[in-house]
């Protein structure tokens, strides 16, 4: 795997706080997958935003995306190559830092997302969302 | 009747057994002599023989105040120990419906602790009569009756003071009475006084006039006790629909405050608790799902296009492995066409047409692999797009719905919650509520209380009422008994009249006769026979008068002791004479105080005459050797009483002291 360890900026870990108080999930983990995920659902490429890893939320691939680790990377390898980014390694680590912390962001910035039905209701009934 | 035998056995100064025949041997001889000299027992002979007849009842000079059983104790002979006792034997006979019949009375007794106890059995012609000697107390007066036997046996000293004239009024009371039978007479008016008595007392309507009045007054107690336990009821009735307005006001305004509400409160809170249980349950089941594959939905339609361009790739791949491993047969084909020698063109043709068809198969040229996914991957990825994920959001659904229905129901626990009131606006109310029931309560208790006692008053007041017409029942027929009653008393008191009138008209003719028969007795014995000329006796009072000579009244004083001695044997007689009946005359001491001329007249004129049978007993210096010859003639049986004054002892022969 490209990515060996996951360590998100101060600034999400602090949206992350606030994610896990609105849904009451307590995993980072689940958490960054809906992030990530949420980031890709979205058309637009993401700003090559700087996100620093300042916080001491890290993780390692594996904890993020267990035992689907191959789909995600998949996913985030056809993400890269539909805005027209080379597949190197640099590249789509890069890109997965921007996409977690841009979905981190959507999710925070949701103010109807207040429940843990609200975020499973992106993946349920994603009019609602 | 006739004495025939006195046995003495132990009895006063005799020791030992002594018998006495006293039968007369011919009607010529009356007289049976005993002499003894003073303290030889001649009071005790009379006595005994009183005794034997009317025992507890007997008139003995001796008996003094004690009782009958010390009297019979200190009687038994001082030489015997008291155990071994005392008897009296008095046999007689009568003519009974023209037959003798001869009687025994046997009187026995032996001392005890106290007293003595008595034994009496009376033998009819020797054979022993139990009926008679169970009831010889009251038969005895057919024989001798009691009132009278003073008039045949009595001590020729003591009837002295008969001649005082109180005491002669009350013997001639006695004697008349009982000669007359007047005592019956004298019973039957003081059995009718009682009897008229008993009837007044039944008589007294106004003790049951007394005892209606009370239940009468009770009756009303009990009504009016029924009335007011009814004002009781009607008041606790009242008391007990205004405690339950109370409370029915209470609970209106306890519903209209939410009191039900609060009721429920603990149901509801209890709903909250189990709800947000199973609203946390959910949540956790949600939180579990959210951790699972179903952020990838989100990204649904870039894992179909994933998937599809896995499936390229990986067709690519085999195709291209294909093709290579063609390209590896087809250069060993060609290499052993070339070892086994055909012809360049052919193998060059072949190998031509071998790599035209690899390049075809090939297809397009190998380019970057994107989705860099293996089969595994793509199955997962396949399995995942068909069913796993859907059975997600299916799941996720559900939980969501039952979320929501939680929520609803959380929120409807939580509007049901806010719409209780609070606790300490209804705390009063529950109170006032909970004092209300009490008062209900209480005044329902009071309402069972006074109805029980309406039941109780009522129930007392028909017993009472029944009670009374009872009581009017009794009282009707008391009032017929009363009439009854009244009539009885009527004719009792006529009677009465009558038996007065009876009384007082038997006794006069009576008295009459007596005066004469008295008179004529001191006639023949007195030596002044003219001193006293007449007697008369006041039907009434029974008072006795002596005329004088010349018809002045004689008072007793006026008469010596030997003149009232006479006169009191001439009364004596003159009663016995009277009386009718013939019974011995037992006389002690009989001469006491008279002179010589009127000891003679009674030795010649009385003693022959008295009766049929005359027992003296007499001193040796009342029956002398004079008066013994002259008396000798009437004499049937002479006895001696002997007194040993060393042993105390008195013994009895026959013969007199001359």
């Amino acid at each position: 795997m490209p990515l060996e360890n996951i360590r998100v900026s101060r600034q999400a870990r602090d949206q992350l706080i606030t994610l896990k108080r609105r849904t009451g999930i307590t995993q980072w983990n689940t958490l960054c997958r809906w992030a990530f995920c949420r980031s890709l659902a979205e058309p637009t490429p993401p700003p090559a935003a700087k996100h620093p890893a300042d916080s001491n939320v890290e993780m390692t691939w594996r904890t993020f995306a267990g035992q689907h680790g191959d789909l995600y990377w998949s996913l985030l390898r056809q993400r890269c190559h539909a805005d027209g980014l080379a597949l190197d390694e640099e590249t789509l680590a890069q890109q997965f830092r921007v996409h977690l912390h841009r979905g981190i962001g959507y999710l925070v910035g949701d103010r109807n997302m207040r429940t843990i039905t609200d975020l499973i209701d992106y993946a349920v009934d994603p009019t609602a969302a | 009747m006739i004495f025939d035998e006195l046995v003495l056995h132990n009895v006063g100064v005799f020791g030992g057994r002594h018998s006495f025949t006293l039968t007369p041997p011919t009607p010529s001889k009356p007289v049976t002599l005993i002499g003894a000299l003073n303290g030889g027992g001649k009071t005790t002979f009379l006595d005994a023989i009183q005794l034997a007849l009317f025992g507890p009842l007997a008139r003995t000079t001796s008996r003094g105040n004690g009782s009958y059983q010390q009297y019979l104790r200190r009687l038994i002979h001082s030489g015997v120990p008291p155990e071994d006792g005392a008897s009296i034997e008095l046999a007689f006979h009568i003519v009974e419906q023209g037959q003798d019949r001869h009687y025994r009375v046997c009187r026995s007794w032996a001392g005890t602790s106290t007293g003595a106890k008595e034994r009496l059995d009376i033998l009819v012609d020797d054979r022993p009569d139990t009926t008679l000697s169970r009831q010889w107390a009251e038969r005895v007066d057919a024989f001798v009756p009691r009132g009278v036997a003073e008039l045949f046996f009595f001590d020729g000293e003591k009837i002295e003071t008969l001649a005082e004239l109180d005491n002669a009024r009350e013997m001639l009371r006695t004697a008349i009475g009982a000669l007359l039978g007047l005592d019956l007479v004298d019973r039957l008016a003081a059995d009718l006084t009682v009897v008229e008595r008993n009837h007044k007392a039944d008589h007294a309507t106004p003790a049951m006039q007394k005892l209606l009045d009370a239940e009468r007054k009770k009756l009303a107690t009990y009504r009016q006790d029924r009335e007011g336990a009814k004002d009781r009821v009607a008041e606790a009735q009242g008391a007990h629909d205004r405690a339950e307005k109370v409370l029915h006001d209470l609970e209106v305004k306890i519903q209209l405050e939410g009191g039900e509400l609060l009721d429920r409160s603990r149901e509801l809170e209890a709903a909250k608790l189990h709800l947000t249980a199973s609203k946390k349950d959910l949540d956790t089941r949600l939180t579990d799902l959210a951790a699972g594959t179903l952020p990838l939905q989100l990204v649904r339609d870039q894992l179909e296009t994933l998937a599809d361009h896995a499936d390229v790739e990986l067709e690519r791949i085999h195709l291209h492995d294909i093709a290579d491993l063609l390209k590896s047969r087809d250069r060993t084909t060609i290499q052993q066409l070339r070892q086994h020698n055909v012809p360049d063109t052919v193998v060059q043709a072949l190998q031509r047409s071998l790599t035209e068809d690899r390049r075809t198969r090939r297809g397009s040229p190998q380019r970057a692999r994107i989705t860099d996914l293996d089969r595994d991957g793509v199955a997962a990825l396949r399995q995942l797009l068909e069913s796993g994920l859907d059975q997600e959001i299916h799941a996720a659904q559900s939980l969501i719905e039952q979320r929501h229905k939680v929520e609803n129901e959380v929120e409807d626990v939580l509007r049901g919650l806010a719409n209780v009131p609070s606790e300490e606006a209804l705390d009063d109310l529950h109170k006032r509520r909970n004092d209300a029931h009490r008062a209900v309560a209480a005044a329902a208790q009071a309402l069972t209380h006074a109805e029980a006692e309406v039941a109780a008053a009522s129930a007392a007041e028909d017993e009472m009422e029944r009670k009374l017409s009872r009581l009017l029942d009794k009282a009707a027929d008391e009032m017929t008994a009363a009439d009854d009653s009244r009539r009885l008393i009527e004719h009792s008191q006529r009677v009465r009249a009558t038996l007065k009138k009876f009384r007082h008209e038997a006794t006069r003719r009576n008295v009459d006769r007596i005066q004469r028969l008295i008179l004529e007795s001191l006639q023949r014995l007195a030596r002044k026979n003219r001193l006293i000329t007449d007697i008369s006796i006041d039907p009434e009072t029974f008072s006795v008068e002596l005329h004088g000579q010349d018809g002045t009244v004689l008072l007793p004083q006026q008469l010596s002791a030997g003149e009232r001695q006479l006169l009191a044997v001439s009364m004596l007689w003159g009663l016995a004479q009277a009386s009718g009946r013939p019974l011995p005359v037992v006389i002690d001491t009989p001469l006491g105080r008279l002179d010589g001329i009127h000891r003679s007249h009674l030795i010649e004129r009385y003693f022959p005459q008295a009766s049929h049978q005359v027992i003296l007993l007499s001193t040796d210096q009342e029956i002398d050797e004079a008066a013994w010859n002259k008396l000798r003639k009437h004499v049937g049986h002479t006895y001696q009483l002997e007194h040993d004054t060393n042993s105390g002892v008195t013994t009895a022969k026959t013969g007199y002291l001359w």
